[in-house]
């Protein structure tokens, strides 16, 4: 009936993540941050970007509008990609969410499936920003360069 | 230097503050507990204002809190209820369950993160989800049960072990049918995701429950509890009044006091609750509560310690005080018991270290005579009588210095001059280092002690009536007379005893005989010399101890005889008593001693038997004890008489000694003198000379024999073989001191006409002993006619050699003891050779007589004596004998001389 999440227990949950993400290391390349190759942003602070992801910001540094584009709950990369970037788990993320939700401050990115779906949105969308593995960034998109 | 003395005066200014604020520790005690009050009501003041404050703020908090959660929970389902009938309405219009798709292309679902939205058909399969979860049916779940009764906002209660919420509506077919129901479901969690640490703590609690009392979700710090069920009505109070203020309550389900608030969520089934945490939101108000009280009892005990220091130093300021004032008092009551102590009767006086008189008191004053002003700064030197000599007052100040303390008898002067005895205490004051400060004098004026104490003596050893020593005194004499006899001579002891006496008393009355017996002390005392004792025994019995009479018995004798015959003449003469004249005799018994060969008793006893024999013998007479000693001093009687006779009638021949020179030079002869006696012959020199003496009859005979002297000498100057011949006369020392001894010299060798140069007269050493300056005066002037002088005896005696070496003597004459035994006894001879060779040291001649054998007469020539007298020469010839032995030895010579002639011719 109990769900614990106190910080020991997230704290282990981070830390299996950790383990889980550096015994991918080797298959997967890294999660990167990308948005249109037409975005004039080209750098951004993980902060930044973490930022963005988690709704307390809604703006590139340009003063553009930001739309992140998450991708669907399960995913490695995305996990992989709270973990580098946020170093949070899953599930920390998700409570984060509800919290906004819940008490009307933001909602969730859009959230689409995988790398490619990704690429696809940035490509059609300006202002969007996402994250994909760096071996799948081609010419549709640019990756940022972490500060 | 500044600073440091103003920071003394300071320190000082400081002190005696505190020294004044500790005076008045009693009412600085009062303060102390005032302000220790003071701090306590502040402190209790602001405990309770804090406490009113925080709970205040945690009531508001737990009141604005749960009108939040209030809000954002009705938005919450409001959200999802527009969710379900949003899907419901299209699904209604389109009748399709792929409306979902549809809904969710088109963005019009909820975030799938949290939400999932789902379709069932009528038998409660899930037939369209947001989320792939394969096949389920919740025909069995409450929402879908509730939802198929009727078209409202069911929800879940949530299945053991699950945490998901489930909201449903139900889904009508066209013909109004159910057909399903659309359900969007929700972690409880979500519900509770408002949870803010930072307003609610650890301990608060935020929930929603049903009104059924089912919490849906429920959190407290990280943990969320989901549908535990409680009272309802106690949990949320004032749960319809959205003004209603919290209620502090013990949860139920964790027994924690929260300030609870509850809100009822109009739209839909269900209430939120708020709560804060009692002890999280006094946690605060605590510490300070803490912070308080110990600040409180920090300065409570600071300011109780500062009391009772200052309490503590008022104490013992307040003892010391005490102290001080009891020491005054002890001091003051010293002094003035010293005060007191020195206005006694004993006269005292006090100087400082150099002996200047600082006080007296008032027996000092009236005693002294002087006045205190005429005695301060003078020194007690100004009370000397003069009677103690300078060794008394340093062994005085001796005593002081060593022992601290001197006491005697002192005779000191008072102001009119009068010298008195006093008993004198000196003290040496010192102070605590030992030092001398003072010198305290106390005395008191013992004359009338002195004046008891001869009194006392008067009525010890003083007959009260006659003033006569009494027995005591008398024996005491008497010893003291046998222990003098021993060197003096004999003494007498001589008892008189009153005739008739009792008569008297009897006829005439005691007052009478009182009077006699005064008259006979004062006539008996006039019968003795000064050295001499009377006394009173008692009654009418006196006593009179004559000392130091004579070496003679016979003398003694005699001369007691003439005290007795004096004491009974005197008492013999008329006596006036009280206008009546009677007479009255004594008997008088007498004894003499010498040595301690008789004891004091006996010799009472013997004075007293020799009275009773004058009384038997017809009384007014005396009676010696011996026998012997009476009929010798009757037949001294009869002796002097005959010599009285004697000088009168010429009755004395002179002898003649010859002294020789060297083997048989005549040089002269001493002149002896002979007594013939009309009845007993003739008498030598031991026979009468010392009666003559006595008598003073001496004087005739000596001025006879000198004058008969000179006479034989005028006749020899005529005869050629006899003119160079001396003669040398024995003179007493009584002629001697006659006052016209030189005249009667000079007019013997007047009217002999006889050469003075031939007389040589023999002193004795016992003419000397006294008025030596004298002796030599009458010495030299006869000296200068030409007289020369032999010292007789020489040795015997106690010669002064220094008075000796004064006299103008020609000649010592070696006395015949020490020749008899210069053969036999070292000692004798030791003496003859120093008496030669004194002679000759002196210039002086020196003779030696007693020369009996001529072993004698050549020891003495060896030792350097060459003039000599004695039987070995010739006995004491009468003149013609004399003459003719004078004729033998010029013959002799005269016969050598031929002899030699004759030799030296042949």
């Amino acid at each position: 009936m109990k769900k614990n999440l106190s910080n020991m227990n997230r704290l282990g949950l981070a830390v299996a993540g950790l383990v889980l993400s550096l015994n991918c290391r080797a298959s997967m390349a890294d999660v990167i941050a990308v948005v249109s190759a037409r975005n004039p942003v080209t750098s951004l602070s993980k902060e930044q970007i973490v930022n963005i992801f988690t709704g307390k910001s809604t703006l590139f540094p340009n003063g553009e509008q930001a739309q992140p584009v998450d991708q669907t709950e399960g995913v490695v990369t995305r996990d992989e990609f709270y973990l580098t970037f946020a170093g949070k788990s899953a599930a920390q993320i998700k409570a984060n969410w509800a919290k906004l939700i819940f008490t009307g401050r933001g909602r969730p990115p859009k959230t689409v499936l995988n790398d490619s779906e990704v690429k696809k949105w940035i490509a059609e969308n300006p202002n969007a920003i996402g994250y994909i593995q760096r071996n799948m960034v081609d010419a549709s998109v640019k990756a940022l360069i972490r500060e | 230097m500044l600073s440091i003395s103003l920071f003394k005066r300071a320190v000082s200014q400081i002190r005696h503050w505190i020294s004044e604020i500790a005076y008045s520790y009693m009412l600085f005690l009062v303060f102390v507990l005032m302000m220790l009050a003071a701090i306590w009501a502040v402190i209790l003041h602001l405990i309770d204002v804090e406490r009113t404050g925080a709970e205040h703020t945690a009531t508001v908090m737990s009141q604005e809190l749960v009108a939040t959660y209030q809000a954002q929970a009705v938005r919450a389902l409001r959200e999802i209820d527009q969710t379900l009938k949003l899907v419901k309405y299209t699904y209604e219009i389109k009748g399709k369950p792929d409306a979902l798709l549809e809904l969710k292309a088109g963005g019009l679902l909820p975030a799938e993160l949290i939400f999932v939205v789902s379709i069932t058909d009528r038998h409660g399969d899930v037939v369209a989800s947001t989320q792939a979860n394969g096949r389920i049916n919740i025909a069995e779940q409450d929402n879908f049960k509730m939802a198929r009764q009727s078209d409202v906002l069911a929800v879940n209660r949530p299945l053991p072990g699950s945490v998901e919420l489930q909201f449903s509506r139900r889904l009508m077919a066209p013909d109004g049918s159910f057909s399903g129901v659309v359900s969007v479901t929700v972690d409880a969690t979500y519900f509770v995701s408002g949870y803010e640490k930072s307003l609610l703590g650890e301990q608060g609690v935020i929930g929603m429950m049903g009104t059924d009392g089912v919490f849906r979700a429920r959190r407290t710090g990280d943990v969320v509890s989901v549908g535990d069920s409680v009272d309802y009505p106690s949990m949320a109070p004032g749960a319809d009044d959205d003004e209603s203020l919290p209620q502090v309550l013990v949860s139920s389900w964790d027994g924690v006091r929260r300030y609870t608030s509850a809100r009822k969520l109009y739209d839909f089934p269900m209430t939120v609750i708020a709560g804060l945490s009692e002890q999280e939101q006094l946690a605060e108000y605590h510490r300070h509560v803490q912070v308080y009280l110990w600040w409180a009892s920090v300065s409570s005990a600071l300011l109780m310690l500062f009391a009772v220091l200052l309490a503590r130093m008022r104490y013992q300021l307040d003892q010391s005080h005490l102290r001080e004032l009891a020491e005054r008092r002890q001091t003051e009551n010293s002094l003035r018991i010293a005060a007191a102590a020195f206005d006694s009767q004993e006269a005292m006086i006090v100087t400082d270290v150099h002996s200047v008189i600082l006080k007296v008191n008032r027996a000092f004053t009236e005693n002294t005579g002087y006045t205190l002003a005429e005695v301060v700064g003078q020194t007690p030197s100004i009370f000397k009588s003069g009677r103690h000599n300078a060794m008394f007052y340093k062994e005085m100040w001796e005593a002081i210095d060593n022992q601290g303390l001197w006491q005697g008898e002192i005779w000191d002067r008072r102001k009119d001059g009068t010298v008195f005895p006093k008993w004198m205490t000196i003290s040496a004051v010192k102070d605590e280092n030992g030092e001398v400060t003072n010198y305290v004098g106390s005395h008191y004026d013992i004359t009338e002690r002195k004046k008891s104490e001869v009194r006392i003596n008067e009525l010890a050893y003083y007959d009260q009536l006659t003033g006569l020593p009494n027995r005591t005194l008398l024996m005491d004499r008497l010893r003291q007379a046998i222990a003098d006899s021993d060197s003096c001579g004999y003494c007498a002891l001589i008892f008189i005893d009153l005739d008739n006496f009792k008569t008297i008393n009897d006829t005439l009355g005691h007052h009478v005989g009182d009077l006699l017996l005064k008259q006979v002390a004062i006539r008996l005392a006039s019968c003795v010399r000064a050295e001499d004792t009377v006394g009173r025994l008692g009654g009418d019995e006196f006593v009179v101890v004559l000392t130091c009479l004579n070496n003679s018995k016979i003398s003694a004798a005699a001369q007691t005889e003439v005290v007795g015959h004096n004491v009974l003449s005197t008492l013999n003469q008329k006596y006036h008593l009280n206008e009546v004249e009677f007479h009255n005799t004594p008997s008088i018994g007498a004894t003499l001693f010498i040595g301690e060969q008789t004891s004091i008793d006996d010799l009472m006893k013997q004075a007293d038997l020799a009275m009773y024999r004058s009384k038997e013998a017809g009384r007014n007479a005396i009676r010696f004890f011996d026998p012997d000693m009476e009929s010798a001093v009757m037949e001294r009687a009869t002796l002097e008489s005959d010599l009285r006779r004697a000088v009168t009638e010429q009755q004395f021949l002179l002898h003649f000694q010859p002294q020789i020179e060297g083997e048989d030079r005549l040089t002269g002869a001493e002149v002896l003198v002979r007594w013939q006696h009309p009845k007993r012959g003739m008498l030598m020199p031991a026979d009468f000379i010392q009666l003559a003496e006595d008598t003073k009859l001496i004087l005739p005979l000596g001025r006879w024999v000198l004058e008969s002297a000179c006479a034989q000498l005028a006749i020899w100057a005529s005869q050629p073989e006899m003119a160079h011949l001396t003669l040398a006369v024995n003179v007493s020392a009584h002629q001697f001191h006659q006052h016209d001894f030189i005249e009667q010299v000079l007019s013997a060798l007047d009217n002999s006409g006889a050469n003075p140069q031939r007389l040589k007269l023999e002193l004795t050493e016992s003419l000397l002993v006294a008025n030596v300056d004298k002796i030599i005066e009458k010495m030299s002037v006869l000296k200068v006619q030409g007289v020369a002088f032999s010292l007789d005896d020489f040795g015997t005696g106690y010669s002064s050699l220094s008075y000796l070496k004064r006299l103008p003597l020609d000649q010592l004459k070696i006395d015949r003891s020490f020749v008899s035994d210069v053969l036999s006894d070292p000692n004798d001879a030791a003496i003859a050779n120093t008496i030669i060779a004194l002679a000759n040291s002196l210039g002086m001649g020196v003779i030696a007589e007693g020369v009996e054998t001529v072993a004698q007469r050549d020891f003495l020539a060896q030792a350097g004596c060459y003039c000599y007298q004695g039987y070995f020469f010739s006995r004491p010839l009468p003149l013609g004998g004399f003459e003719a032995y004078a004729q033998k030895l010029r013959v002799q010579a005269d016969g050598r001389k031929i002899l030699k002639e004759v030799i030296r011719l042949a």
